[in-house]
């Protein structure tokens, strides 16, 4: 593989083998990937042999190995020339996101309740092995109707406002979710999770506005320094991660009737006008609906605490996810071609003026929300004119460090300590959990942030600390 | 020092699990499947066992019923708040027969993340130098 170094933060893998395209990699060269140990930059490679793809196969700043793509890339292909959708290039959690609220308090009117509402955040909000949800569904009539409706459809239940919904992305529901192809198992993962976080890196964490680098787009998006929010990261839970399994499953079989060949199984695809891609991206809508609703009841739950402890509400600054394919029109040779845009591990982040942005956003561009990893800073940007990479940008820290590394090299209660010292109050995590999610298992998401500005894939907003975390 | 005849392990993997299972037989190596997947999230050590769960693998080959059988344990998790202590393989007339004692989740020590799906991605199920070998990527 030879790469080449455009910029300091741009990378070029230059075609070889089955690539189709060249591989853009945005990075500095501390984080570029080491080629030896972790295999995402081949991953990169891989995606670039999609049938269909168009100007490259990108990584962002905070890319890492997956399997099929690369955790942090981005790669569209051209629906009308037979480009393909590969539900791996959504991830297993499909629509998983991040959601960032903020509360009329400030650090020091925190610190006098930080116990109370921490403990009572570990009550509200489900987590963890199993089942346990904030909307205990009434059967699978609702998990379908929130399935076709998302955020859009526990608004019209009576949790939360209209308000959410212009702050949520796609205005909380997707177009076009279809349950023909969702499997009797995806609902019955799905029934009983509606309104939980889950395990693994997902969180909810109580965080304070530390630092303010664009004052005019911070009071848009109604942050100011000092103030106290709460960000949730999770997905669309069992559900979405059975729908993935049951479709790259079809295209795994599938593939040998349309000709196609792949390096990794996990890339299992198919043409976007084929049956089995209309089947998945139906599917993939109603898991990314399911995972909007997820978000949304969280942050209800979340809600209801800080109301009855403190009095006061909680606002929406934006909720959007990283792990999705979206049907977009983009500008490529001149010619306006529809595409179907992969984001594994990236978020979407649309420039001021862009159209799909609600009227209050158009003037400085859409929130971007970078989590950290846990008890590290976490980030807030947002899209700049001529974005990179389809107007993509990165979505957190990425892994140095796996799992199993990091269990048996991290003493839990030590970590724990740690962060309590550092005035991180935790809650709610396994021992191993905890230790599998230490910082230093993650590369400094400071760092990666800084690239993506330096690269062009967005500008920095502020950034917050936390101060309380929910684990699964 | 010589590998046990049948057995599992856990291996690293950057963003999620990876196990490894082997025994002399498609059914004991699919048992130790079962085993490693569980030892990733839940101390079984001393769990009651609850019920039992038996299934039939309407499975073609051989790396279909490695699935199946490690869906089944994602499955009863998320739909049931049960975790398998273990797993007894059977071939039966025509499809494998799987006999899963499980506890339930309260009764066990969490130890981890809880897997959510088995990848394609690197998935090996295999027979060679006189032993059933499979390894599989966990997301979690």
């Amino acid at each position: 593989m030879e790469l080449v170094e455009e910029t300091p933060y741009r990378f070029r893998i230059e075609r070889y083998g089955s690539m189709r395209v060249p591989g853009v990699v945005f990075a500095s060269r501390r984080l570029l990937p080491d080629a030896d140990r972790d295999h995402a930059l081949e991953q990169v490679a891989n995606v670039a042999a999609l049938r269909g793809i168009v100007i490259a196969s990108y990584a962002m700043p905070d890319v890492h190995r997956g399997y099929g793509f690369p955790i942090g890339g981005v790669a569209a292909t051209d629906v009308r020339e037979g480009g393909v959708v590969s539900p791996g290039g959504v991830g297993f959690d499909i629509s998983c996101g991040v959601r960032l609220l903020t509360a009329d308090l400030d650090s020091v009117e925190f610190d006098h309740v930080s116990e109370v509402i921490m403990d009572a955040l570990a009550r509200a909000v489900p987590r963890g092995v199993g089942r346990g949800a904030v909307w205990r569904l009434s059967g699978r009539r609702e998990l379908e109707q929130a399935l076709l409706g998302g955020a859009r459809y526990a608004v019209e239940q009576g949790y939360g406002d209209q308000r959410d919904l212009g702050r949520c992305e796609d205005g909380g529901t997707v177009d076009g979710a279809d349950l023909a192809p969702v499997s009797s198992r995806a609902m019955e993962r799905g029934l009983g999770q509606l309104g939980s976080l889950g395990s693994g890196n997902h969180f909810l964490e109580v965080q304070v506005v530390d630092a303010v680098y664009d004052e005019p787009a911070a009071a848009v998006f109604g942050l100011r320094l000092d103030q106290v929010c709460v960000m949730i990261h999770c997905g669309s839970r069992g559900l979405g991660h059975q729908i993935c399994s049951d479709h790259v499953r079809v295209m795994d079989k599938a593939m040998p009737r349309y000709g196609i060949q792949v390096p990794d199984r996990q890339l299992a695809c198919a043409p976007v006008t084929s049956p089995e891609a209309r089947a998945y991206l139906g599917a993939m809508a109603a898991a990314a609906n399911y995972a909007r609703a997820n978000r949304h009841m969280l942050g209800e739950a979340a809600a209801t605490v800080f109301r009855s402890v403190t009095g006061r509400a909680l606002d929406l600054v934006y909720d959007v996810s990283h792990n999705l394919a979206t049907l977009e029109s983009h500008v490529i040779d001149g010619e306006r071609r529809q595409l179907c845009v992969h984001r594994k591990g990236a978020t979407r982040a649309l420039p001021p003026g862009h159209p799909d942005l609600p009227s209050d956003l158009l003037g400085v561009g859409q929130p971007v929300l970078i989590p950290g990893s846990m008890g590290t800073a976490s980030y807030v940007m947002a899209g700049i004119p001529g974005g990179s990479a389809f107007y993509s940008t990165c979505h957190g820290a990425d892994r140095v460090h796996s799992r199993h590394h990091a269990a048996r090299s991290v003493n839990a209660n030590d970590l724990r300590n740690c962060l309590e010292r550092q005035g991180v109050a935790v809650r709610g995590a396994s021992s191993r959990g905890l230790a599998e999610e230490a910082p230093s298992a993650y590369k400094d998401v400071a760092e990666v942030v800084a690239v993506a500005e330096a690269a062009g894939l967005g500008r920095t907003v502020a950034r917050l600390r936390p101060v309380g975390v929910v684990k699964g | 020092m010589t590998r046990p005849e049948r057995g599992h392990r856990e291996l690293p993997h950057t963003a999620d699990i990876r196990i490894q299972a082997w025994g002399p037989t498609q059914e004991s190596c699919l048992s130790e499947a079962v085993a490693a997947l569980v030892a990733t999230f839940a101390d079984v050590s001393g769990a009651r066992e609850q019920r039992c769960v038996e299934f039939d693998l309407g499975a073609d080959t051989e790396e279909e019923a490695l699935l199946g059988t490690l869906d089944e344990v994602i499955y009863l998790l998320d739909t049931q708040d049960v975790v398998p202590l273990g797993a007894d393989v059977e071939r039966g007339a025509a499809r494998l027969r799987v006999r899963m004692p499980v506890a339930r989740v309260q009764d066990v020590d969490i130890v981890g993340a809880a897997p959510k799906a088995v990848a394609l991605h690197g998935l090996r199920f295999s027979h060679e130098t006189g032993a059933w070998r499979c390894a599989v990527t966990i997301d979690v």
